[in-house]
């Protein structure tokens, strides 16, 4: 039982209820978040990553159920055993506690994810006020980080002034590198620029102290340049703050730079685990292979890029035994399709499911 | 084992066989197809063809002319023919007989049914001559009584059918309607093309006109040029000039519905795709644009009549629209204006109920329709 | 935001400019004039011979001999400068004195119908929108295809029709025959609230109906967005972030498109005025159009039509005011 575990996900397991039928986005994915470190998780459009991790916060569609077996474990400062999230409402008082409060959130389109009609400002406050207390003090936060649910629980707690949380807003935004953070805090979203919007989420996201954030493919709608500047920022706070982040990307090139750990999602399960450098190198999977051919690179000029060969099925056709199997180059006949293969410990730490390695 | 395989490949292709069938499908196929499962909206088709039908061939519907009056029968109440009564069963449809008195205070007349004669109904009777179409001429009626007259929706205050009118209204009506929606239509393409190939300040100046037009409440507008109408003209003219105004008042929201339909399309990708690839400019405007905003134009005329009818029914409502001996819908539920006659006759309102399901079959149509029109949309599959 | 005022209120002259020349246009389309009309009212049926020439006299009084354009400026310089609207000669006194207290009542149906029409349109749609596929938003659907459907003198009629039949009493006019020609006092006032109720209901009908699935359709978009999800990860009470985001935005259509419901509640005004007898100035616009009284029914349509371009003009206001992303500068 290591100290550092904040979330154990075990046998995650999504359905959807459409109306063309009974879907499962994410079946049978584990994964530990640890303070401190980065997972990566990759996979295309459809495979199941960001479904995986907003299971996290119950923030999925109404139609939405996550199999009773699925255990998501939330390790707490002092609490003696974990807390499985996994029975809880969606609108249970725990639940809100967590969103926020324990696992922040920055998604893909900054301009989207502020609404237009509020300042900045007015967003991050909202926030603070809803998670942090009069009593804790704003800048002992590290000290506080994963102690948030006790705290709003915790009857009597009077909720921070207006005044208190603007101060902390004008604070978080000077720490994501936004200049002048007191007038920008009472702009409008439309007013700041592209990789402005993007570090002011992040400054939303991370103004409750929260102690994992989830990043959904935060980078992919900015420029390269940018892209490069927040994911350095991203680093830098970590370092600060020693949050845990859970990266999502469909870009290798991305995760091999911050990522500690990577996942690699195919069709709702994780194909293949294992430390950064040591997939990288050392990629088993034929779909990592795949996925890691298509990185561009100085190196391969006068090479073709590889791709991976096909279109991922759709989750109302899942394929039978290997879900890979039908874009397989190296399918054995007769075994991926009707077998689905186990998960393999190829080294420490570094797991991979395919037939070739049994 | 092979079997198993075997299945699965069928599976499979009868799924891609499914695909192919949808993805090589013409527009009008996919439209088709989508409107299909709008059950309401086929509903609505349907209420509107009978509606129409009943109007177009209303001589031969109606058992009697719109002028015709029994004197025997005046306000009467609707008669339901019944297949039995006191007096036993009966196979043939009948009513009961009339017998009129005279109330000895008001000197009125005054209609009771007698339940011991039974007038029958009979199909594909002889009546008055007519024309049908205005063209063929017949005197056969669908249905008549062998002895007397026979109102389904009753009698007014001057002892004509209703049944007969309220068709021959529904003729009207719903006439006054498709000409008003084809005049801004034609106005919409010739003053929309006109600002669109000129552009610049005509565009501008047209719109702004437009604007202006269409800040005044536009019923009080058609009451203020219909006013206009010289009382010597003609029931004909009346009618053209009033299908003139609801064209003239009407084509600026449809054609700036077209307008922003071509525009929108006019910027997509894929038209710039095939001016890249060559095509000249008819052929991007024929193969690419028409087709795709030929089924939104189509919409824009559906949910249109609906304005046009109830502009109608409420002109000749208050009398500046259509004028007696015309019919309308309108006209017809001038007699229901006055509180005291609804009391007596509640029958006035039945008109009220064709101008209800007319609209209503309309707006039901149109979102139908409007839903079908974009085949491509993401529910479509 | 001064300029935005201004450049918005530059527009509102404009277009009440154009608007004038089109009533006048309207006003002059009845054939025959204004001479011919008043010389057959007041000398038809009594004996009098009417010559050509004494025509021609009235024509002069009225200074009908004036070409159009002339006859225009007078018009409009009279209302601008002395508030006149002309003479009526169907009831052979000002413009004005016929008006008279039907403005107040016009509005009064106005202010009731608006205030009603958003008190229910707004909260049902936002109710029915988070509810989606509920009994509620079934409902919706079928009473705004109702809405649309029915118009509103039929409604009135049947609302006559049931008043009468079932409770004896007629829901018509605007005060009980006991205040009719009474002061005003609290009883008046209050017995005119009360007579409000029908016409606002029937004329809030169509519109409740339309901006009902505006307000559902916004609000099913914004519900949608992103900065809902983004609220609701950040712990947000699910009922204070749906009232703070999606519904906050949702009212925006309703707020840019007042005009709109304005110009459609006036457009049905006289048709329900008539058959519920309501004093107000649609019923006048009808009588006056009837009796080809031109210059009351040119005063009620450019004033029912100024009505529309001020509400216009406020909509844009508070639409700017409501809408950060609206630019000020104008």
């Amino acid at each position: 039982m290591d100290n550092d575990l904040l979330i154990d996900v075990k046998n995650l397991r999504v359905s959807f209820h459409t109306d063309e039928g009974f879907i499962t986005p994410v079946d049978g994915v584990n994964y530990q978040v640890r303070r401190g470190k980065t997972l990566g998780i990759v996979g295309e459009s459809g495979s199941g990553k960001s479904v995986s991790t907003r299971a996290l916060t119950k923030l999925l569609p109404k139609n939405a159920v996550i199999e009773p077996t699925s255990q998501i474990l939330f390790y707490q400062n002092g609490a003696a055993q974990p807390l499985n999230i996994t029975p809880l409402s969606p609108n249970s008082k725990e639940i809100r506690a967590i969103r926020g409060g324990q696992v922040g959130m920055i998604f893909q389109e900054p301009m989207a994810s502020f609404s237009p009609v509020y300042t900045v400002g007015n967003q991050i406050i909202e926030a603070v006020r809803q998670h942090r207390h009069a009593a804790a003090s704003p800048l002992a936060a590290t000290a506080t980080i994963g102690s948030q649910i006790d705290e709003s629980i915790r009857a009597g707690n009077k909720k921070m002034s207006k005044l208190e949380a603007r101060d902390v807003a004008v604070d978080m935004l000077e720490r994501v590198g936004i200049g002048n953070a007191g007038l920008r805090v009472n702009q409008y979203p439309h007013e700041l620029s592209g990789g402005m919007r993007q570090r002011a989420m992040i400054a939303v996201a991370l103004s409750t102290h929260p102690s994992v954030l989830i990043a959904d493919e935060p980078t992919t709608a900015l420029d390269v340049t940018i892209q490069a500047q927040i994911l350095e920022l991203m680093r830098e706070l970590q370092a600060e703050l020693g949050m845990a982040i859970i990266f999502i990307t469909h870009d290798m090139g991305v995760i091999a730079q911050i990522a500690d750990e990577v996942a690699v999602m195919y069709l709702g399960a994780i194909v293949e685990r294992g430390p950064t450098r040591e997939l990288i190198e050392d990629a088993r999977h034929p779909y990592t292979r795949g996925l890691l051919a298509a990185i561009p690179s100085l190196d391969r000029l006068d090479t073709r890029l590889s791709s991976v060969p096909g279109d991922i099925p759709s989750p109302l056709e899942r394929p039978a035994g290997c879900l890979f199997h039908t874009r397989c180059p190296h399918r054995i006949d007769g075994t991926c399709e009707r077998f689905a293969p186990e998960r393999t410990e190829v080294v420490p730490n570094h797991f991979v499911r395919c037939h070739l390695y049994r | 084992m092979a079997q198993d395989a075997a299945t699965q490949i069928n599976t499979e292709q009868t799924v891609s066989e499914k695909d192919l069938r949808y993805y090589t499908a013409s527009q009008w196929q996919l439209v088709w197809w989508r409107f299909r499962r709008h059950k309401l909206a086929m509903l609505g088709a349907v209420v509107l063809l009978i509606m129409a039908i009943l109007g177009a061939f209303a001589h031969f519907f109606a058992p009697y002319s719109v002028t015709a009056r029994n004197g025997e029968y005046i306000m009467g109440a609707p008669q339901i023919p019944k297949f039995w009564d006191a007096n036993g069963v009966s196979l043939r449809p009948f009513v009961h007989g009339i017998t009129t008195k005279r109330d000895p205070v008001t000197l009125r007349k005054i209609a009771t049914a007698d339940p011991d004669t039974r007038r029958y109904v009979h199909f594909f009777v002889e009546g008055e001559p007519y024309k049908l179409l205005g063209l063929i001429p017949m005197n056969i009626h669908l249905f008549g009584l062998d002895e007397g007259k026979l109102h389904l929706f009753g009698t007014d205050e001057l002892g004509r059918d209703l049944f007969s009118r309220t068709l021959f209204a529904t003729a009207t009506s719903l006439s006054i309607g498709v000409l008003g929606v084809l005049v801004a239509f034609v106005l919409a393409l010739i003053i929309g093309g006109v600002a669109g190939y000129f552009g610049g300040p005509i565009d501008y100046v047209i719109q702004r006109l437009t604007e202006i037009v269409r800040v005044i409440p536009v019923i009080p507008l058609y009451m203020g040029l219909a006013a206009a109408f010289p009382k010597e003209w003609s029931n004909i003219q009346v009618y053209f000039a009033m299908t003139m105004i609801f064209g003239l008042i009407g084509w600026p929201t449809l054609a700036r519905r077209t307008r922003s339909h071509l525009l929108g399309q006019r910027g997509e990708d894929y038209v710039l795709a095939a001016e890249l690839s060559g095509a000249s400019a008819s052929r991007v405007i024929t193969k690419h644009l028409l087709p795709s905003f030929t089924s939104y134009i189509i919409v824009d005329l559906v949910i249109s009549f609906p304005y046009m009818i109830l502009s109608e029914t409420a002109l000749s409502f208050i009398g500046l629209g259509l004028r007696p001996p015309s019919v309308s819908w309108g006209i017809m539920l001038q007699d229901a204006q006055n509180i005291r006659a609804i009391e007596q006759a509640p029958w006035f309102f039945i008109p009220a109920g064709f101008v209800v399901l007319a609209v209503l079959a309309f707006t039901i149509l149109g979102d139908g329709l409007r839903d079908a029109a974009d085949p491509y949309s993401v529910s479509s599959h | 935001m001064l300029r935005f005022l201004v450049h918005r209120f530059i527009g509102l002259a404009v277009t009440m400019f154009f608007v004038s020349i089109m009533v006048f246009v309207i006003m002059e389309l009845p054939p025959g004039d204004y001479a011919d009309r008043y010389a057959f009212r007041k000398f038809s049926g009594t004996g009098v011979n009417v010559t050509e020439g004494d025509i021609e006299n009235i024509r002069i009084q009225f200074g009908l001999d004036k070409p159009a354009w002339q006859r225009y400026f007078q018009w409009v310089g009279g209302i601008v400068t002395r508030f006149d609207f002309g003479q009526s000669f169907a009831f052979e006194t000002s413009v004005n004195n016929v008006i008279g207290k039907r403005l107040w009542m016009t509005l009064a149906i106005l202010y009731s119908t608006l205030v009603l029409t958003y008190l229910l349109a707004i909260p049902i749609a936002i109710y029915a929108a988070i509810h989606r596929r509920s009994a509620v938003d079934y409902s919706l659907t079928v009473l705004s295809y109702l809405g649309l459907a029915l118009p509103n003198f039929l409604l009135a009629l049947i609302l006559l029709y049931i008043s009468v039949t079932l409770f004896g009493t007629s829901i018509g006019g605007l005060f009980s025959p006991e205040y009719e020609k009474a002061g005003w006092s609290v009883g008046k006032a209050l017995d005119l609230l009360q007579h409000l109720i029908v016409p606002a209901i029937v004329l809030a009908w169509s519109a409740t109906a339309l901006q009902l699935q505006t307000v559902r359709a916004t609000m099913l978009d914004e519900l949608n967005k992103l900065s809902v999800t983004a609220a609701r990860a950040r712990g947000i009470p699910e009922w204070k972030l749906l009232l703070k985001y999606p519904a906050r935005l949702a009212v925006n259509p309703v707020v840019s498109t007042i005009g709109f419901d304005v110009n459609r509640i006036f457009s049905e005004l006289p048709i329900v005025a008539l058959v519920l007898g309501l004093p107000e100035l649609g019923e006048l616009l009808i009588q006056s159009y009837l009796d080809l009284d031109m210059y009351v029914a040119g005063a009620v349509l450019l004033m029912l039509t100024f009505f529309i371009v001020v509400m216009n003009f406020i909509s844009d206001i508070a639409l700017a005011a409501l809408d950060p992303r609206i630019s000020l500068e104008g």
